[in-house]
This record gives structure tokens, sequence and C-alpha cells, in this order.
């Protein structure tokens, strides 16, 4: 095949883009050296690659004619994929990166000889993480390859192949995960060094006196990353004794690890006597001969507590540079402390504000149901402060304390409320009465504010378009007639989306349908019928002895089997903000259609709204299908069209598709929001604001007889879910490849 | 008949005291509510203590236990009573209910919401400051004897809408919320109730605890003290702790196999 032949033909593949001609001229000319199996075999996955980004694209061909000899065509589709989830977590360059070194990022991790990936073990060791600390710790491979942590997310190399044996790379990274919640846990990051400590760093150094946390203490020494490593060697007794007891399993399995580890260094440096090599070798091994006694000279920190001993540390150890650092950094990593104070001060910040606004919540909750809730001993309301009582366990004697202190034992503290005091009170100590008086000072304003309704700024409705309150939690009240929401219809396009969606899961299709069927013949038999298949023996029996008593028997004496009618009405609102781009979107109707399909079989009145916007004044709801309507082409079309748009306000679209439920009679009604993060706007639509208004929009629609939950994809669960959804009604789906069969299985859990 | 309901009452009766440590206030709240012929209703997850709860509040007041597991095929007359046939003789039977009541007895309804909203109705009357229990095919109204106490149980862990209870129930009843025992409470349950050496039921709650911290990543719910003893007890067996680990906790738990292969991890680390 000539060169413009094959240019012609891959124009066709990327149509209706025009690439650039010398772009493709390029990549044509690669492509002509390699065998035409291999070649059609690579040009196969363009349409896949092109939608999603055509740099990307011409990378992979590039890289694909250099892989030619080593990857079998076959290999090619997996390949693919990876560069694509690589792609779509981590961008542009990390896609290029990792196609850079076929051999290593892919074929041997595939062959399993090249140690542990941490995005392959990620799914089991993020559980094990959060199950061993009880924190909302996640872990993530670092760019660079080190391994530190900020004290939400611990970052590891993004392979670990120190050893020959899988096991022993995936038992070496969990022990390094585990010594980095350590250092979480036992507060290294959290140090608050004092006047003295500066005093002695600036009488060694010659630093000026400063204060600060730890970052600026450590910022005091010549080598201020060498202080923060060394830093954590100091810590590592403490830390590692803590390892030991709470883990002692992992513990005695790692030890023969660093054990090797620490013979090789030494073997390779032939340093006997390096003092870092030394303490870690006292630190981490079982003792072998008993430590000497009365040896303080190379002692990391025994206990939490003074720094003072620190510079000692430090200036003894500073200069033995490369020896067994090697293992040092291994072990602990290259901490990064001021991404720590600023991670630490910003999830303060978040508790703060977050604590403060639920309180004031609560609190004018608990005002305005005031004397009703009275109803005295052991009535109803008494019931309500038992729950405080037994929940927070002992309460006993705090009534001496602080006004504001006895305010929160008095008050029935809702369960997302008491996590983030917990959190509050593991790093502060104590909940400070100023997040309290803040809190009940923003219930009383909230509670002036919300009599009167807000006139200021109110819009002027363009015609067929809704006008909604919106909730401001600063205020407690609602602003009035805020939001614009316009209904809109999507433009039907044509496209083989669904049919070429269909295909892919035909297998997972069938399965969900015959689930989905068995929903509908979901058949039980009822008791006391007056017709029915079969003699109901105890309605028979109560019959005879009624009869016998003198009452005239019921002649309910059958037994029936009956199929349920489930009577349930379904909405389904489905996030079209732009950060659905790519993938996320993809997937999203991918699992639209398969619902579609199953939802057809299950009998159930079902209907699909996309939704976004910009500012108030602009929210969209976009029509895909009504609850009527049925499933046909033009429903297929418009699937197709869904596609990313502008921001996520969530409030006006629940509230419409309230109102919208409210209309039908089914017994059941669900709503169901599909979405892929924390709902944002232009005009101020962001963070607490945005969540509070979200969840009031759905405590409205629960209270109005609606069933609401929501289905995130999202990487990581996040703190504010249980409080915008209210715990048990949403779910994450941090694959998104499982986005498709965990929804359905999600809907039909809901309704059986 | 009185006498087959004598019979029938005594075999409900709680001879030796069962083991219960409190984890909080909550048994001077029911013996308060007993005095005050409150009802009570228990919440918490599943095997935390909820039965074993009623079973030694029962002890201490030295009242018959009736305890009926709710499930949805439950009817009133199941829980009233009937009459049979016998010769050609119509005979009522009382139903649990009746029997506490007549009694004196307590009458506990295990996972109250198992059963069909209808149903569980009946026990409104009972549940408020009028305590009687009208029997409308006897044509009698039974008022309750101070001694009578209701009970309800109930997890509300569940994601399913239909599994709820009616605010008009709810909103009867004194709430003792349950949680899973403090550590240190729990690892001495463990011990007691597995029979096994304290420092292997502190590690056994360890490993429950880092169950429980799971929920955001997709467990259900973590493990349960019931499931901690399970283990201890096959422990007892000379099983191996893995296995009696993986057997008794981790595989009850979950068929997810990240989430199992996590838990597996735990184990490892911490035993």
């Amino acid at each position: 095949m000539d060169l413009d032949a094959q240019k012609q033909a891959f124009y066709e593949l990327v149509s209706p883009s025009r690439p650039n001609d010398w772009e493709v001229e390029e990549v044509m000319e690669l492509l002509a050296g390699i065998p035409a199996d291999y070649r059609r075999a690579l040009l196969a996955h363009v349409p896949t690659i092109w939608p999603i980004s055509h740099s990307l694209c011409f990378s992979f061909l590039g890289e694909g004619v250099k892989g030619a000899s080593r990857c079998p065509p076959e290999l090619l589709s997996e390949w693919v994929r990876q560069i694509l989830s690589r792609y779509e977590e981590s961008g542009l360059r990390a896609a290029r990166d990792f196609m850079g070194d076929i051999d290593t990022n892919f074929l041997q991790p595939l062959h399993g000889n090249a140690g542990v990936a941490v995005d392959a073990i990620r799914g089991a060791m993020v559980p094990y993480l959060r199950g061993v600390s009880g924190l909302a710790l996640d872990l993530a491979a670092d760019g660079q390859g080190r391994l530190w942590t900020d004290t939400r997310t611990i970052f590891v190399p993004g392979r670990q192949r120190l050893f020959a044996e899988r096991v022993d790379n995936l038992l070496f990274l969990r022990f390094t995960v585990i010594l980095q919640w350590g250092y979480i846990a036992g507060g290294s990051f959290r140090r608050q060094p004092d006047g003295r400590d500066f005093a002695a760093l600036a009488a060694r150094y010659g630093t000026g006196a400063g204060e600060g946390a730890i970052d600026a203490y450590l910022s005091c020494f010549p080598d201020p990353a060498r202080a923060g490593q060394l830093l954590l060697l100091f810590e590592l007794p403490r830390v590692f004794d803590l390892i030991r007891r709470e883990l002692p399993g992992l513990v005695r399995a790692v030890q023969p690890l660093c054990q090797r580890l620490l013979a090789e260094d030494q073997g390779r440096c032939g340093r006997r006597g390096d003092q870092v090599h030394d303490l870690l070798r006292s630190i981490l091994l079982p003792p072998d001969p008993p430590p000497p006694v009365g040896d303080h000279r190379l002692q990391g920190d025994g206990e939490s507590g003074a720094l003072s001993r620190f510079p000692d540390f430090y200036d003894r150890l500073a200069d033995g540079r490369a020896g067994a650092d090697h293992v040092l950094t291994l072990l602990v990593g290259e901490p990064d402390f001021i991404a720590a104070r600023k991670r630490i001060e910003q999830t303060r910040a978040e508790d703060r504000e977050q604590f403060i606004s639920r309180l004031a919540g609560v609190l004018e909750q608990t005002r305005a149901q005031g004397p009703a809730g009275e109803k005295g001993p052991g009535g109803a309301g008494r019931a309500d402060s038992i729950v405080l009582t037994a929940q927070g366990g002992d309460r006993h004697g705090e009534q001496e304390e602080a006004p504001g202190l006895s305010l929160l034992a008095e008050i029935e503290l809702p369960p997302d409320l008491a996590a983030v005091r917990q959190r509050i009170e593991a790093d502060l100590g104590e909940v400070p009465a100023s997040y309290i008086q803040a809190a009940a000072g923003m219930a009383g304003q909230g509670r002036n504010l919300a009599s009167g309704p807000e006139t200021d700024g109110q819009i002027v409705p363009p015609a067929a378009s809704f006008v909604y309150d919106e909730w401001d939690y600063r205020r407690a009240g609602y602003r009035k007639d805020w939001c614009v929401l316009v209904e809109k219809e999507l433009p039907a396009v044509m496209t083989d989306f669904v049919p070429l969606t269909l295909h892919k899961y035909r297998g997972l299709k069938t399965r969900v349908r015959r689930q989905f069927e068995m929903l509908r013949t979901a058949h039980r038999f009822v008791k006391r019928r007056r017709y029915g298949d079969d003699i109901d023996f105890d309605a028979m029996v109560d019959a005879l002895g009624d009869r016998q008593a003198g009452f005239a028997p019921s002649d309910r004496l059958f037994i029936r089997l009956v199929r349920d009618h489930r009577d349930i009405a379904a909405l389904f609102l489905v996030d079209m903000s732009n950060s659905t781009e790519g993938w996320v979107g993809r997937m999203i109707k991918e699992a639209l259609v398969l619902l579609c399909e199953v939802m057809e079989v299950s009998g159930d009145r079902y209907g699909i709204y996309g939704f976004s916007g910009m500012r108030r004044s602009r929210c969209e709801l976009f029509h895909v299908k009504h609850l009527h309507e049925v499933y046909g082409e033009e429903v297929r079309q418009r699937i197709g069209a869904i596609g990313p748009r502008e921001y996520t306000r969530m409030g006006p679209p629940i509230r419409h598709l309230t109102r919208m439920l409210q209309g039908t009679d089914a017994r059941l009604r669900l709503l169901i929001t599909l979405s892929d993060g924390k709902p944002e706007d232009y005009d101020g639509y962001v963070d607490v604001y945005a969540i509070e208004d979200t969840r009031k929009a759905l405590v409205e629609a629960r209270g109005a007889g609606i069933h609401s939950f929501c289905i995130t994809v999202d990487q990581t669960a996040q703190d504010y879910l249980a409080h915008m959804y209210g715990r048990g009604n949403y779910i994450f789906v941090n694959k998104i490849e499982n986005l498709p069969r965990r929804m359905t299985e999600f809907y039909r859990l809901l309704t059986s | 008949m009185n006498t087959t309901n004598q019979q029938r009452i005594e075999e409900h009766r709680i001879l030796s005291e069962p083991f219960y440590l409190a984890q909080g206030n909550e048994v001077e709240l029911a013996l308060a509510a007993a005095r005050e012929q409150l009802p009570l209703l228990l919440k918490g997850p599943t095997g935390c203590g909820k039965t074993r709860f009623m079973r030694y509040i029962a002890w201490r007041l030295g009242r018959p236990l009736i305890t009926v597991s709710c499930h949805d095929d439950l009817s009133t007359s199941d829980l009233i009573g009937r009459y049979l046939v016998k010769g050609m003789e119509a005979m009522w039977l009382d139903g649990p209910l009746t029997l506490a009541v007549r009694h004196g007895a307590i009458c506990y309804l295990d996972e109250i919401v198992e059963a069909r909203k209808d149903t569980t109705v009946v026990i409104h009357p009972l549940a408020d400051d009028r305590r009687e229990l009208p029997v409308e095919k006897l044509g009698m109204i039974y008022a309750a004897p101070p001694e009578f106490m209701l009970a309800v149980s109930y997890n509300p862990g569940y994601q399913s809408v239909l599994k709820d209870l009616k605010p008009s129930t709810r909103q009867r009843f004194v709430s003792l919320s349950f949680t899973y025992p403090q550590p240190a409470l729990e690892s001495r349950i463990v011990m007691t109730e597995g029979q096994i050496e304290e420092t292997l039921a502190a590690r056994l709650v360890r490993l429950a605890g880092m169950t429980r911290s799971l929920k955001e990543s997709g467990l259900a719910e973590g493990a349960s003290t019931r499931l901690l003893i399970q283990a201890a007890q096959l422990l007892r067996q000379g099983l191996d702790i893995r296995s009696a680990c993986r057997a008794g906790i981790i595989d009850s738990l979950t068929d997810d196999p990240e989430l199992l292969e996590a838990m597996e991890e735990m184990v490892q680390s911490i035993f």
C-alpha cells in the first residue's frame, strides 16, 4: 500500500476531524516500516483513541511502531486499555511516559516479573490502609517515584521492585505505607516546636529566632530536606514500637526483608560502623546480642516529646550521606513537611467550617422543635436525649465544664457531625469553645433572616422556565426565587453508540436482564384470599374454630400465587458537567444504555434527565426520556447525544425532579442521581454552600415522600458524601469500568 | 387451659444470669423505663448484643421473656392468637403477645422491620399510655399489668427503602442505641464468651475495628461481636488463627475479592 492510500485510510478512520497533513505523513512513514498485519492491528485502535486525544493517538502510533518487534498484536488491546486509563488518571505526559518503555511498563508486569505496580494493588491496599488506620487515607503513585505523605494521601513509588519475588515486594510496600501511617498517627507532622527549640537552633547555626510549625523548625537546619528525613529516623523507634504493638504479624514478616536490604547495603558500600545503618539495624531487627545498656549515643526518640535532643542527633548523622541512606530513603521516604502542614491546616479549616455550619443547623432544629420535644419523662422527646447519652458513651460530669461543651453534651449529634467532632478532638484535643459560639451565633442569626423572605436580586425568568429557591446555609434560610431552571431538549444524534455498547455488554446484559425478569416475576404466596390455587390451611383452621365458637367464619380460605405489582417510578438525574468529559461521561452513557435495556424488562416506570448549566440564571435540564415515554430509537439517540457541558448546580434539578415525581401516583418513587463529584457552579456555588444546598434539596425530596439515592463516580469516597446524601443513601464507584454493572445492581438491590 | 398457659409462660423464664457487660448506662435506662412502664426500641448493627441485652434485662426484672423473630409472613393472628378446633370444641390459643400481656411478661419483637407494616400496627395501643391489647375475636381488651414490657429491635443500617420503621410506630418508644462495645469491653466479652486468652481476644477486636472502618470502601457492615465470638470458638477447637478468622469472620462479611484480600492482609498483619 502506498503512502497516499494509507494516509487516505487514516483520514477515514479519524473522520470527521482533519489532522495536519505533515503529522499524518510523519506517522505513516513510520508505519510503512512494519509488517502489514501489525500495521493493521495498530490502526484498528485509532478509532478508540482518537476521540479521546489526538496527540495521544499520534504518540500511540509512534510508540506502537517501536514496540512492534516486542509486543505481539494480540496484546495491543490490553496495552491500549492501560494507556487510556493512564491518560485518564494522570494526563498526556504520564501516558507518554507509560508508552515510552513498553518492556518495563507493560510486558514485564504482564508476565509477572516486574515487581508490584501500585495501581494493580491499590484496590486491596486502600481498604487495608483505611481499615488499619481507621482514617480516610488514600494511596497514590508518585510521579517521581518518591515515598512521602501529605497526611491525607500516601504517595509511593509507582512500582516496587526491590526483591525478586512479588510477594516480598508487596510486603515491603505494605510496610512502608504502614510506616507512613505510623508517622501520621504518631503526630510527627503535627509537632509544635516551642521557643526553646528555635533558640537552640539559633545558637547552633546562627539562624534567626523563628517560630511556627515543624516545617519552619526544620528549615532552620543547614540542610532542611536532610533534617526532615533524619527527624523521621529520630522518631522511628517510637513509630516502629506502635506498629509492632498494633501489627505484630506484619513486623515479623518484614524483618527478614529489612535484614536483607541492610545486608546488601553493607555489602555494596562496605562501610561497617555507619551510624545510620547501625541505628536502623538496632531499631528494626530483633536484638541479636542484647543492646548495650546505657548507650545513649545513637538512639532515636523513644517517647513522644521534646525535640531538644534532635539537633545533636542531626549533627551526628547529617554528614554520613551515602551509606545506609539508601535504606533509610526506602523505608521512611523523603518527607515533605510543608505539604503536610498545608494539608493539616486545610483539613482543620474544612472541619471547622463543616462543624460550625452543621452544629448551627442542629441547634436551629433543636430550637425550632423546642417545646414539642418535651413530652414529659419517657415521651418521645426524652427518647432522643437518651440516644445521645447511649451513643456518646460516658457523658457524666460534663455539666461542670464550659457552657459550650455542656451544650454539646445535651444535643443529639447526628453521626456525621459526631464524626467531625471526633476528628477535631483528635486534632486539637478538644472542640474549641469559639467553634461552638460561632455555631450558636449563626443559628440565632439564621432564624432571624429565615423569617423574612429574601427579595434582593430577584431574577425575572424567561418563558417556559421554572424558578426555585436555594438554601443558604450561612444564614440558614432560603434565597427566594434564586435559580432559574430551563427544560431543554437534547438534539437527537445519529450514532452507533447504543448498538456498540449493547454489543460490548452483551454478556452482562443477558445476565442482568435475567435478574430483572426475576424482579418482575417475584411471585409470592398470598394467604387468606377468597379464591386461589390451594387451600390455606391456617385460614381453614381459624374458620373452623371461629364457627365452633359461634363466629361467622371468614370466607378467605385460599392461598394464591401472585406476581407482585411493583408500582415504582424512578427518575435518573445525570450529571452533564464538563468534568464528565472523557471516559467518565462515556461510561455513564454506557451505564444508561444498559439500564434502559433492563428497566424495560422490569416494567418499572422510569425517566432520564441530564443537567448542567452556568450560574443561577441558567440551570439547564435536558430531557432524555420522560417517565411515560417509550424507550425507542429517539431515546437511544438522545442518550448518544449526552455530553459534557458546563457546571454542576445540583439543587435546582433535584427540586425540579422532586416536583415531577410528586405528580406521579406510584407507590414507590425514586430519584437516583448519577454524578462524578462535588456540586459546583460559577457564582459561589462551591464547597460547603453547594453541599448544603444539595443536601437541603434532597431533604426536601425525602419530605415529599421520595426516596433519593446517589451514585457517585469518584476516585475515592469523599467525607462529604455521607453528609450530603445521608448515610446509606449513596454508593460510590471508584472504578469507572464497573459503573454499568454496579448501577444496575444497585437499582435491583434498592427495589427488591 | 390456665395450667397450659402457665406451663407455656414458665418455659420463657430465664433462670441463670446471662453474661452481659454494660456499654454505658443502658441497663439503668431500661430498668427506669420498666418502672415507668415505657416500651423500648433497641437499635444497632447486627450482632452487637441487642438480644443478649434483653435476656439480661428480663433476668434482672425476673420476668419471662417471649421473643418473636419477625418475618414478612407474620400475621396479626400469629401475634395475638387464634381459635383452634379440638374435637368438636373451639379452643382459643394465645399468641405470644397476648400471652405476654396476660402474664406480665416481656415481649420482644426482634428485627421488627422485617414484619409487614400493617402487622406491627397491633402493638400501637400497647406502646402508648393506654397499655391495652384489644383482642377482637374474644371481644376483650386486656389491660397490661405493670410488669408487662414491650421491646422491639431493628438494624438501621439496611439500605433498602422498604425496610424502615413507620414514624407512628417509632415515636412510641424509648430508644436505646447500641454500637459495638469499646475495644477493652469487647475484648472482655470475646474473652469470656469464646473462652480464649486476653491478648488473642484483643487482637480479634482490633481486627473487627479495622473491618468496621471499611464501610466507606464498600463493606456493608463490619465484623460484629457475635462473629468475633464465633471465631474465638473455632480457635478454642484448635483451629489455627488464619483459618479461624477466614471462616469465622472474613468470609462471612463479603464476597468482593479485593475486600477479601485486604481483610486477609489485616489478619496476617495482626497475628
